[in-house]
């Protein structure tokens, strides 16, 4: 009976030690981002026991929301977001109440309804803000941004001018590497052309992109090309420097910065193990 | 199911030392225990040692219910006796009003004896009881003591101030300590 009220006690001390590690990993990997990531200020072995399952969810397809986006009409679009089960309630806050869900306000192009959603997946969104130049022909300046509306942070992938508005951009998740691709489509004067962005093809930009679950910021690898491939640029401004940015810090001066370095980084003789 | 009509039994000691008869097809839902049997490596009373008695009884009812499901359905030819939604409603049922250290111990035993559907009804009321709280409410509940200092508290919180903005209560309270 004495070592009856010890056990008790035990588990109320310790439920981690207690439940085993294979079972706290399962609950905190089925816990909803924001309140998994509130949790961990409970203790240092709640911490420890949540970063690992974090660690240990990301190798799976993630699952931060469950929701739409949806837009009001095809033209200009503002984006709402609609919430398919209380689990996204926020954390704490009442489920389904307005400002409870996630908004792409934090982008650019989003007051002005020009950004549209090309893609998502696994908790990113990808955008594109496209504003049309006028002028003799009808060129569009198209941004491409990858997000993470829950912790609302951006970058922005690719930016060019393109003829019209003849573009689509898909987001691909490499489940093996826990990386994403982005495939642009371009139609350039009746010509299908495909650009990868991802980590490891030698063409295109090099992107890494860890996605964060939460507390991880995302990452973009600054582009290595081949000395060889530099020279097949063509001449009008197709790959302006991307550059790095967060909503909280943004950076400026980073466009010309950035594309000197990667000038650079495209004469020395580059190494693309830094990934 | 077929040999069920014998209704050989099974004998189960909790920690406490109380001893529950049941039926086999009933004790086999446990994986563990079901491995004990067909092993035939079982005494005639199988100690179940870090499982109380109240949670070995709570146990014992998810097995039975079980059996009734599978069985029925084995029966009738009905494989979806029970809907998704009634099973859902079950499980809630089922977990209702189970306090935060009884489920602990409902875990434990689960996963000592191999319950795959009773853990995930535990783990699921764990998240329940878990999400949308703050971390002194998550504190409270489970009896952790905080580690932290309040400067490596802080800084976590930092780390993850998105998930506690938006939040009209955050404030409020974190102001009224």
């Amino acid at each position: 009976m004495e070592e009856e009220k010890i056990a008790e006690e035990e588990i109320i001390d310790d439920i981690n030690v207690r439940l085993g590690d294979e079972v706290c990993e399962e609950i905190f990997s089925r816990l909803p981002c924001k309140s998994r990531y509130r949790a961990k200020c409970v203790s240092k072995t709640w911490n420890n026991l949540i970063s690992a399952a974090t660690e240990l969810r990301r190798r799976r397809p993630l699952l931060t929301t469950s929701g739409l986006f949806y837009g009001e009409t095809f033209v200009r679009v503002k984006w709402n977001y609609a919430s398919f089960s209380s689990r996204d309630d926020g954390g704490g806050d009442k489920p389904h109440q307005s400002g409870s869900g996630f908004s792409l306000d934090f982008l650019p192009g989003h007051k002005e309804e020009t950004l549209m959603i090309e893609n998502t997946h696994n908790g990113l969104v990808l955008c594109s803000n496209r504003i049309t130049i006028n002028g003799p022909s009808d060129r569009v300046d198209i941004t491409h941004y990858l997000c993470n509306p829950l912790t609302k942070e951006w970058i922005v992938v690719d930016q060019r001018v393109i003829p019209c508005n003849t573009s689509s951009a898909a987001l691909v998740f490499d489940p093996l590497k826990s990386t994403f691709k982005i495939i642009l489509f371009l139609l350039i004067s009746h010509e299908l052309k495909t650009e990868v962005l991802c980590s490891e093809t030698d063409r295109g930009k090099q992107i890494l992109l860890h996605f964060a679950a939460g507390g991880e910021k995302l990452s973009l690898v600054e582009p290595v090309y081949p000395p060889a491939r530099e020279k097949r640029v063509e001449g009008n401004r197709r790959r302006p420097p991307f550059h790095q940015r967060r909503s909280a810090t943004p950076v400026a001066g980073d466009l010309e910065t950035g594309g000197l370095v990667r000038r650079e980084m495209g004469t020395q003789s580059p190494s693309r193990n830094n990934i | 199911m077929s040999e069920s009509t014998e209704k050989k039994m099974v004998r189960l000691r909790s920690s406490d030392g109380e001893v529950f008869e049941v039926e086999e097809s009933v004790a086999k839902v446990a994986k563990t225990l079901q491995d004990m049997l067909e092993e035939d490596c079982a005494d005639a009373v199988i100690p179940i040692t870090c499982v109380r008695a109240p949670i070995l009884t709570k146990v014992i009812d998810y097995c039975k219910d079980q059996v009734m499901i599978s069985s029925s359905s084995s029966t009738t030819n009905n494989p979806n006796e029970r809907t998704e939604q009634e099973r859902k409603a079950w499980g809630q049922k089922f977990m209702e009003g189970v306090d935060s250290s009884t489920l602990c111990e409902l875990l434990v035993a689960s996963n000592f004896l191999n319950i795959e559907g009773l853990l995930n009804l535990g783990v699921d009321k764990m998240v329940s009881m878990i999400q949308g709280k703050y971390p002194q409410e998550i504190r409270d509940m489970f009896n952790v003591v905080n580690d932290f200092t309040p400067e490596e508290e802080e800084e976590i919180r930092n780390q993850n101030a998105w998930a506690f903005e938006r939040d009209p209560y955050y404030k409020k309270r974190s102001s009224s300590k």
